[in-house]
């Protein structure tokens, strides 16, 4: 097994978008159990080495495979299209929503009830976020332009990382 | 004293499943143990005065190294050379102590690695951490009849990579076999059998002397998941007691020269009332000193008063654990409660509280720790255990590196599945480039000035190019002790360089080098014939091991004629292993016979992952 290993062989999953992610847990789980170095610990030196550089591939591939958008951007280079590499988001409308959205985050703490505020931008954004990955879901099952896929994903970078801070500031206010 | 070599027949094949003597180390701040496994079941071990609890204190005298209780009791009489809590300043560097008033005289002088001055000349944290260790591991010797095959020793999970390197620094000085550093809230779930009784998500506490750590893991048909963790390396009931030490030089009315002579004495009383303070509604404190006396009572509401801040720092910590594991309160079956700390009172209430359960208290919260170990090193050490368990642990620190303005580039972040290998590729900044230095950092914050420097080292002949023209690739490497490992690469030219990072608060290579040879001139004769029985366990396992693997598929993966060589390799291995009395040369002969062998175990090895999943259709059904 080598690093360039295809992580959905790897899983002997189909090559898709849409997948079984408790199956997948079920196979990392096996296929840990078959090369952890913990499992490897009184055997051989070559046996230990290897062990542990499939563990470490193992460990790569489920958690891309886990997390939808790391695995659409897997399986989007799996086609020779790099979203990093891609232009930046042109959309005016999306761009407008996420200073908004951003505006609306800062001023939470200055909110009479911040903690129904704080609680509401989180699920506005997941709603965002789960609309985003279904485009995404339509576009692996008919492939148009792969610029459309690229914007996507990079409008799911951007709302991941609004997700984060915002459930940062939710637990800084629990905290008050 | 002679030893009688054992002459097994010629044509007798060794036994597979030989029991193989391992121990489970915990090394604590306040007080540390040892345990095994005998007949199946966890236990941890006692000294000649039936003593289970080992004081993790070392006190340095001219005839030697005292460690345990006849230290502690020395402490108040003896401070200068009486150590304890060495756990707490292992992984540090003297400045970094120096900030802290740590109570011992530093010497920081020769590198960054801070020593401690006492009557035999100056010490490390890391050496004392290795006597207690040494104590340990003679214990468990001495218990079994033999010589420990492994050991896996148990860290906080919140102990970063300095901290985890000067563990294993201190294990190899002691002359300890180490299978696993293995974090102590997962220890403790595992001699929970928490993934017998209920699959789900659970949180383990951990509040030690000197150390918190939350832990929240998945369990799944055996398999123990770390979600997220968190912690606090400096902070404990040692941060406790010296709260309520406070509270009485404030009642007392000390000045501040007076508490500091009287230090010990305060921090001695005030875990004495703390402790009754579990039984009763109050505990009498008294301060004598050149000028006076004072007497107190120090009532629970008092003592809940003083902790109540220490307590809800922890509960901050969990807070951010459950965010960074991506689940609610409401989502955690159960809690389990580990370390002497989470006696009092007072944290039981607020952490169940916190998760709105009660949590479980059914093992002994000194010794849950230890008898997780052991149970996990009779698995690695490859004896048969009857439980099919995987643990899967995660970094608790996010690592990266420096790039342009001092910012953090961060290459693994914290909570990231171990083992895991990371790559990212950086350019060069000017023109002409020839060297880049690669800093490396560990820590959540945005600039390298806030984060924890953990190694620098330098690439050199990168080809002269125009800005930006070069490809650096540079790889993150954690194992699964958590350990780390960088290397850089110029892809253009092929010209690299690594490390193991070797953190500046460490013992150098060279240190731990002149202070093995210390010992070893002490006791040249001992020292190698420990290595050659070392030497011999590891021959034995080897030959196991490829018997065992050659019985289940040498036929299948392997020729005849590759056969024939590597049976004549083994052979030659169990002959030496008979025969010789240097230690080397048995060395030599199992790296040869790893060396014939090495085609077989990779195609082996394949094979293995190949037929994990045959057979999946079955799950699909489900």
């Amino acid at each position: 097994m080598s690093d360039t290993a295809n992580y959905f062989e790897l899983f002997q999953l189909p090559a898709s978008f849409d997948i079984d992610t408790d199956k997948l847990t079920r196979r990392y789980h096996i296929l840990q159990r078959a090369s952890h170095p913990d499992r490897h610990t009184h055997s051989v030196e070559t046996a230990q080495r290897l062990a542990l550089q499939h563990a470490m591939i193992i460990n790569e591939a489920y958690h891309t495979l886990k997390d939808p958008l790391q695995r659409a951007i897997y399986l989007l280079s799996l086609q020779g299209i790099r979203p990093d590499e891609a232009d930046s988001i042109q959309d005016g409308v999306f761009l407008m929503e996420q200073m908004a959205l951003r505006e609306e985050l800062a001023g939470i703490p200055q909110q009479a009830d911040p903690a129904a505020a704080s609680d509401h931008i989180q699920k506005t954004i997941q709603v965002l976020i789960t609309t985003r990955l279904n485009d995404l879901t339509g576009w692996f099952a008919a492939p148009d332009e792969p610029a459309v896929a690229c914007a996507t994903v990079q409008k799911l970078q951007f709302l991941y990382k609004l997700q984060q801070e915002a459930a940062t500031l939710a637990t800084h206010l629990n905290e008050a | 004293m002679s030893r009688l070599l054992q002459i097994s027949e010629p044509d007798a094949t060794p036994e597979p499943h030989q029991h193989r003597l391992a121990a489970g180390i915990d090394l604590g701040t306040t007080h540390s143990l040892v345990a095994t496994l005998r007949s199946g079941v966890p236990d941890t071990l006692p000294d000649g005065q039936g003593q289970h609890l080992l004081p993790s204190v070392v006190r340095y005298t001219t005839q030697g190294p005292v460690v345990g209780a006849a230290a502690r009791a020395a402490a108040t009489r003896d401070p200068q050379n009486t150590i304890v809590s060495a756990k707490r300043l292992i992984g540090y560097t003297a400045e970094q102590l120096a900030q802290n008033n740590i109570g011992y005289e530093l010497d920081g002088s020769e590198n960054a690695m801070p020593m401690l001055r006492t009557v035999v000349g100056l010490v490390s944290p890391v050496t004392v951490c290795a006597d207690i260790l040494k104590s340990l591991a003679e214990r468990a010797e001495t218990t079994l009849g033999g010589q420990l095959a492994g050991t896996v020793i148990t860290v906080p999970a919140y102990f970063d990579d300095a901290q985890r390197q000067a563990t294993r620094d201190a294990a190899r000085l002691a002359g300890l076999p180490v299978l696993r550093l293995l974090n102590e809230p997962t220890a403790a779930a595992l001699a929970y059998g928490l993934d017998r009784a209920t699959a789900g998500i659970h949180a383990i506490y951990d509040l030690g002397g000197g150390t918190f750590d939350i832990s929240i893991l998945r369990l799944h048909d055996g398999v123990f998941e770390v979600l997220a963790t968190g912690g606090d390396t400096a902070l404990g009931g040692d941060d406790f007691d010296q709260a309520i030490a406070d509270w009485m030089v404030c009642q007392a009315g000390l000045t501040s020269d007076q508490a500091a002579a009287l230090r010990r004495n305060l921090l001695q009383q005030a875990r004495t009332a703390k402790e009754a303070l579990s039984e009763q509604d109050s505990a009498p404190v008294q301060v004598t000193w050149t000028k006076g006396v004072w007497r107190g009572e120090l009532s629970r509401a008092q003592l809940d008063e003083l902790i109540d801040p220490l307590i809800r720092q922890t509960l901050r910590t969990c807070r951010q654990a459950l965010q960074d594991a991506g689940v609610n309160r409401q989502d955690i079956a159960q809690v389990v409660l580990v370390g002497g700390s989470t006696r009092t009172l007072r944290v039981r209430e607020q952490v169940a509280g916190f998760f709105d359960t009660m949590p479980l208290t059914d093992l002994d919260p000194d010794r849950v720790v230890a008898l997780g170990a052991a149970i996990q090193a009779n698995s690695l050490v490859g004896n048969p255990t009857g439980q099919d368990v995987l643990l899967l642990d995660v970094n608790p620190l996010s690592l990266g590196l420096e790039t342009m303005g001092g910012l953090v580039e961060k290459i693994i972040p914290r909570n990231t599945t171990l083992p895991i290998a990371r790559a990212q590729t950086f350019t060069t900044a000017k023109d002409g480039q020839t060297a880049l230095s690669v800093h490396v950092v560990q820590g959540e914050r945005e600039y390298v000035s806030d984060c924890r420097s953990l190694a620098r080292f330098e690439l050199r002949g990168i080809p002269p190019r125009v800005a930006g023209a070069a490809r650096i690739r540079v790889t993150f490497t954690v194992d699964a002790d958590g350990l780390l490992q960088v290397s850089a690469a110029e892809q253009g030219s092929g010209i690299s360089a690594d490390i193991t990072v070797k953190p500046s608060s460490g013992l150098s290579e060279a240190a731990i080098t002149r202070l093995l040879q210390d010992s070893i001139e002490h006791a040249a004769e001992d020292m190698a014939a420990r290595q050659l029985i070392e030497q011999k366990v590891n021959a034995q396992r080897v030959l196991d091991a490829l018997h065992a693997a050659l019985a289940d598929d040498g036929e299948a993966l392997l020729d005849t004629a590759e056969r024939a060589q590597i049976d004549t390799a083994l052979a030659e291995l169990q002959a030496t292993a008979e025969q010789t009395r240097e230690a080397g040369e048995l060395k030599a002969a199992i790296a040869a016979l790893e060396q014939v062998c090495a085609l077989y175990v990779e195609r082996r090895m394949n094979t293995n992952i190949r037929q994990a999943l045959a057979g999946q259709s079955v799950d699909d059904i489900h």
